[in-house]
C-alpha cells in the first residue's frame, strides 16, 4: 500500500500524531493531513509478511472478532496495530517499508508477551498485537 | 543385623543408645550417618522387607478435607516411601527459607546457607552427585545445545535431577545389616512413645507386632522418623502423660499440613521450532550417568514483587505434529493446536521475517505441562486423631488437607507467567484449558509429599521442634523428615529431608559423645 508523496491517510495521521512526528512532516504533507485522504479498506501491505498461514490465522482472528463486534474494521485494527508499533519503536514510522514494519511488529509481539500485554482468544494467551493481526487477517480474507 | 520382632520372645526389652522409629529415607539416612560413631542404634521399622497388605492397612485414615489417600501416598515397609519414589530431586530455593511478610507463618529458623553443607552429601545418598541444579553453562556444554535466556523477568530455569531412584531399603540394606552397632527391628509397630511423669523425658518405646507380641526399646535418645503424616500421629497418640500428645503443649502437633498441589491438564503449549527448544527442556537428558531436565521456576524477585508462593513447572512432548501431519480425529484439540502453529509460524521463528518456512515445517509439538506449587502454611490444614481405630487398636489418622485462595491465585499467576515466557522467547503459545479459574480444579492431587506437621521453630508456641529437630521441652526426643519443614517451597522434599537428617546426625554425634 502506498499513500503517495503528497497525500496522507487519516490512519497515518493518527499514527504519526501518536508518535509526535507531525512536526517533521513536509508542508505538503501537513496540508494533505488537514484534508485527510479517504480511508482505505485494503489490508496493509506488511500483513502477509507476518502471517504463517492465512486460513489458520483467519480462524483464530474470527474468534477474536466475535468477542468484539464493534471492532470489525480493517482501518481501525490497522490503526491500532500501527499505533502500538510506533509507540514501541518510533523509528518504524515509515509504513511503506513493509520489511521494516514486519520486523518491528515481530519484535513488538515478543515485547508484549514480556510485559504481559496479552489477551485471551478461545483460551490462547496471545499478545494484543498478535491477536489483532489475526483479526485483521480474518477481515481481509 | 536385622531382627524380626514377631520372632522375639514376648516382652523383650532392647537396650540401645539411639532408637530411630521408622526405616524410611530419614531413618535409614540417620542410621547410616551414625554407623561408625560408636553409638548403638536400634532402627525400628513397622513393616518387613516387602509390602504386606495387612501392614499397609495400618495406614488407612479418615479424610475430612480435600480428597486424599493416606495409604496410596506412602509405604509401610523397609525403605518406606522411597519404594515408590519418582526420583525428582532438587534443593529448596533460598527464598523458601525466608520469612516472607506475604506468607503467613513463613520463615525457617535456619537459612539455606546453614543447610548447604548437607545438601552435597545428600546428593551422594540419592545418587545424583555431582549435581548441577542451577548451572546452565554446565548443561549447555555437556549437551552441546544453547538454552534460551528467560525474557520476562518472571521465570528462571533450574535443572531437576533424577535419582535412579534410590530405593533406600534395597540400596542400603546390606550396609545396615553389616554394621556392628545397628539393629534393624522389623515388623515392629511403635504404639506409644512412653514419657516420664514430668513429660520432659522419653523412657521407652512400646512396640506391638501383628502376631500380638509386645516389646520395648529403651534408649538414651529417640528419633521419630515415620513420615510427615505418621510423625504427628505418633506424637498425638502418645498421650498418657501429656494429654494433648507429646510435644503438643502449644497445640502445634499435626497442624500446618502441607502438600505440593500438583496440577496437570490446566494448559497446553504448542511449540514450533525444536532447534530453539533444546531436548533438556522437554525430556530427561542423560549426561555422565545422570539425568536431568529443565524446570521453570518463578524468579525470586518476581515472587517478592508480586507477593507470590513458589512453583515448579516441567513439560514433555505430548504429541509431535511434525511427525503426524494429518489432523488427529481422536484428539479434539489437535485442530486448534495446528491452527496456532500454522498461524504463528513467523512469530515462532528465530528470524524476523522468515518467508521460506513451509507449512509442514511449522508443525511442531504439543507440550504437556505439569505443575506443582507451594502452599502457604495453614494451621487449619492438619492431622489429628480419628475416633476409629486400626488393627492395633490405635486411633487412626484424621487428615484435613486445606488449600487457600492465596495458593490458587499464586499458581494461576505462575501458569500465566509460563505462557508469557514462551511468547516472549518466541518458542510457543499456551492454550489455557482450565475451565474455572476461580476455583481449584477437581480433584487436586498431591505429590505424596507430607510436610509441616511437626514444624521447626525457635519459638515453642509456633513449632514442635527446634532448629536441631529436637522436640521443644522434651530432652531426648527428636523428629526427622519433611514434617519439620516450616514451609514447603515447590521442590520435591526428599533431598532436603536427607540434608536435614544428615545435619541432625551431626548434632546427635556431638550430643551423645
Amino acid at each position: 500500500m502506498s499513500a503517495g508523496k503528497a497525500v496522507i491517510s487519516r490512519r497515518r495521521f493518527l499514527i504519526m500524531a501518536a508518535a509526535g512526528l507531525l512536526a517533521a512532516c513536509s508542508r505538503s504533507d501537513d496540508q494533505a493531513a488537514t484534508g485527510l485522504a479517504e480511508e482505505s479498506a485494503a489490508a496493509p501491505a506488511w500483513l502477509p509478511k507476518l502471517i504463517g498461514d492465512q486460513a489458520a490465522a483467519a480462524r483464530i482472528g474470527k474468534v477474536y472478532l466475535d468477542l468484539r463486534p464493534g471492532y470489525r474494521s480493517i482501518d481501525t485494527l490497522t490503526t491500532d496495530i500501527e499505533r502500538s508499533m510506533v509507540n514501541y519503536d518510533a523509528a518504524a514510522v515509515d509504513l511503506d517499508d513493509t520489511d521494516r514494519v514486519a520486523s518491528v511488529l515481530h519484535r513488538l509481539v515478543r515485547h508484549e508477551y514480556a510485559v504481559a500485554d496479552v489477551t485471551s482468544v478461545d483460551g490462547w494467551v496471545l499478545s494484543t498485537t498478535e491477536a489483532r493481526i489475526y483479526a485483521l487477517t480474518a477481515l481481509a480474507s | 543385623m536385622f531382627i524380626d520382632a514377631r520372632n522375639l520372645p514376648d516382652q523383650t526389652i532392647l537396650e540401645t543408645d539411639l532408637a530411630i522409629i521408622g526405616g524410611g529415607v530419614a531413618g535409614i539416612t540417620l542410621a547410616r550417618a551414625l554407623a561408625d560413631s560408636g553409638i548403638r542404634i536400634c532402627l525400628v521399622e513397622a513393616g518387613g522387607l516387602e509390602l504386606d497388605p495387612e501392614v499397609q492397612a495400618l495406614y488407612e485414615g479418615e479424610n475430612v478435607g480435600i480428597d486424599y489417600s493416606t495409604t496410596a501416598t506412602r509405604l509401610r515397609y523397609f525403605g518406606g516411601s522411597s519404594n515408590h519414589w519418582g526420583g525428582y530431586t532438587r534443593p529448596l530455593d533460598p527464598i523458601d527459607f525466608e520469612q516472607r511478610d506475604w506468607v503467613p507463618h513463613s520463615g525457617w529458623p535456619l537459612s539455606m546457607e546453614e543447610l548447604l553443607p548437607w545438601y552435597k552429601p545428600a546428593t551422594e545418598l540419592t545418587q545424583i552427585a555431582p549435581a548441577h541444579f542451577d548451572d546452565a553453562p554446565y548443561w549447555e556444554q555437556e549437551t552441546g545445545a544453547t538454552l534460551p535466556r528467560p525474557a520476562t523477568g518472571r521465570m528462571r530455569f533450574q535443572f531437576v535431577h533424577f535419582s535412579p531412584p534410590t530405593r533406600f531399603g534395597t540400596e542400603y540394606r546390606e550396609e545396615l545389616d553389616a554394621a556392628p552397632d545397628i539393629q534393624v527391628l522389623l515388623n515392629a509397630n511403635v504404639t506409644r512413645i512412653a514419657a516420664a511423669e514430668n513429660g520432659r523425658t522419653v523412657n521407652r518405646l512400646d512396640i506391638r507386632t501383628l502376631n500380638n507380641l509386645t516389646h520395648h526399646v529403651r534408649a538414651r535418645r529417640y528419633v521419630v522418623a515415620v513420615g510427615g503424616l505418621e510423625n504427628a500421629r505418633l506424637l498425638l497418640l502418645s498421650n498418657d502423660v501429656v494429654k494433648a500428645g507429646l510435644g503438643n503443649h502449644n497445640d502445634q502437633v499435626g497442624r500446618y499440613f502441607m502438600e505440593h498441589p500438583h496440577l496437570a491438564g490446566f494448559a497446553e503449549i504448542v511449540a514450533g521450532d525444536m532447534d530453539r527448544m533444546p531436548k533438556i527442556m522437554r525430556e530427561r537428558v542423560r549426561v555422565q550417568g545422570r539425568s536431568a531436565k529443565v524446570a521453570f521456576n518463578p524468579a525470586a524477585d518476581f515472587l517478592r514483587e508480586e507477593r507470590l508462593l513458589n512453583a515448579t513447572f516441567m513439560m514433555g512432548v505430548a504429541r509431535n505434529y511434525a511427525a503426524q501431519p494429518t489432523p488427529d480425529q481422536e484428539e479434539p484439540r489437535s485442530t486448534a493446536h495446528r491452527d496456532m502453529l500454522l498461524a504463528a509460524r513467523r512469530f515462532l521463528s528465530d528470524s524476523d521475517i522468515d518467508s521460506t518456512t513451509d507449512a509442514a515445517d511449522a508443525l511442531g509439538v504439543w507440550l504437556g505441562i505439569g505443575g506443582s506449587s507451594e502452599q502457604a502454611p495453614n494451621p487449619d490444614s492438619r492431622v489429628s486423631l480419628s475416633d476409629s481405630r486400626d488393627a492395633l487398636d490405635l486411633p487412626r489418622l484424621k487428615l484435613d488437607w486445606r488449600l487457600t485462595e492465596q495458593d490458587r491465585v499464586s499458581f494461576y499467576t505462575h501458569m500465566r507467567s509460563l505462557a508469557l515466557e514462551f511468547g516472549a522467547l518466541g518458542l510457543g503459545r499456551m492454550l489455557e484449558t482450565i475451565a474455572d479459574k476461580d476455583n481449584w480444579p477437581q480433584p487436586v492431587a498431591g505429590g505424596s509429599h507430607h510436610m509441616g506437621t511437626t514444624r521447626m521453630s525457635d519459638d515453642p508456641k509456633h513449632g514442635v521442634v527446634d532448629r536441631n529437630c529436637k522436640v521443644h521441652d522434651i530432652e531426648n526426643l527428636y523428629v526427622a523428615g519433611s514434617s519439620t519443614f516450616p514451609t514447603s517451597g515447590s521442590a520435591n522434599p526428599t533431598l532436603t529431608l536427607v540434608a536435614l537428617t544428615l545435619r541432625l546426625a551431626e548434632h546427635l554425634k556431638e550430643q551423645m559423645r
